[in-house]
C-alpha cells in the first residue's frame, strides 16, 4: 500500500521489515531490510544502526535450509 | 477552553473507575488522579518524590471542571481505541466509520486524518500534501508510529493490518 503511495523512499524496506518481523516472518524480514542497507549511501549514518539490526535478526532467524 | 457537559464527565469518571488516569502538571512536578480499591486517590509527584492521599469525588469533579482539556483525553483515547481495536482485527471499512468518532474529541497528531486518507484509498486520490506527508514520516522513520498508534502498539502474527501493511 505505501510503495504504491509514496514510491521508492529510503526508509520503506526498513518499515516494511519491521511487520513482517512483527507477521513472523524473519526470512523476508531480513531480505527487506538488506534492500535497505544496500539501497542507503555508502556514508548515510543510518547504515550502521540498520546492519545492527540486521545482525540481531539474523542471530533470531531460522538456519537456511541445506540445498534450498 | 470548553467545558464538559455533565454526560462527558459521567463518561470521563467511568473511563477512569476503569483504570484510566489524569496527569495534570509536567513530568518533574504533577498530580495524578485515579480511582483504585474503591476510592478516589491523588498521587503528588515532586522531582521524585510522592506523596499519596484519598480525596473526594468532589476534588474530581472540580478538576473536571477546572481542567476539562484532559479529562477531554480521556474520551478521546477511548474512542480511538474503538478504531483501534477494529484497525487491530483487519476490519478496515469498520475501523474508517469509526474515525470521525474516534477523532470527535481531537487529532492531536493528525493521525486519524492520515488514516481516514489511507483508508479511502484507492477509491480516493491522496491530496500531494498528504503524499508529502507520508513521504516524510517513511523517510524520517515515524511512520512506524503512524502504524502501531492504529494498532494500539500491540505486535504479533496475529496482527492481521500489520499482515496488511505489507502486501
Amino acid at each position: 500500500m505505501l510503495l504504491a503511495i509514496v514510491g521508492q523512499v529510503a526508509g520503506l524496506h526498513y518499515l516494511r521489515s519491521v511487520f513482517y518481523r512483527m507477521a513472523g516472518d524473519l526470512t523476508n524480514a531480513e531480505a527487506e531490510l538488506t534492500r535497505e542497507v544496500n539501497g542507503l549511501p555508502e556514508d548515510d549514518r543510518r547504515r550502521a544502526h540498520f546492519q545492527e539490526m540486521l545482525v540481531k535478526l539474523r542471530s533470531k532467524a531460522p538456519p537456511p535450509i541445506a540445498g534450498g | 477552553m470548553t467545558l464538559l457537559s455533565a454526560a462527558e464527565v459521567e463518561e470521563a469518571l467511568l473511563r477512569m473507575k476503569e483504570g484510566a488516569s489524569v496527569q495534570i502538571g509536567g513530568s518533574r512536578c504533577h498530580s495524578t488522579y485515579s480511582f483504585y480499591q474503591g476510592q478516589w486517590r491523588r498521587e503528588d509527584f515532586d522531582e521524585s518524590a510522592t506523596y499519596e492521599s484519598v480525596v473526594a469525588e468532589s476534588v474530581i469533579l472540580n478538576l473536571a471542571e477546572s481542567e476539562p482539556a484532559a479529562f477531554r483525553d480521556l474520551l478521546r483515547v477511548a474512542r480511538w481505541n474503538r478504531f483501534v481495536e477494529a484497525f487491530f482485527a483487519g476490519e478496515l471499512h469498520a475501523a474508517r466509520a469509526l474515525l470521525p468518532e474516534a477523532c470527535r474529541y481531537g487529532d492531536p497528531n493528525l493521525e486519524g486524518e492520515t488514516w481516514a486518507a489511507l483508508l479511502d484509498w484507492p477509491a480516493t486520490a491522496l491530496q500531494p500534501q498528504m503524499v508529502e506527508r507520508l513521504r516524510r514520516k517513511v523517510s524520517g522513520m515515524t511512520a512506524y508510529h503512524l502504524f502501531m498508534v492504529a494498532m494500539g502498539w500491540k505486535e504479533g502474527p496475529r496482527n492481521s493490518s500489520a499482515r496488511a501493511a505489507i502486501r
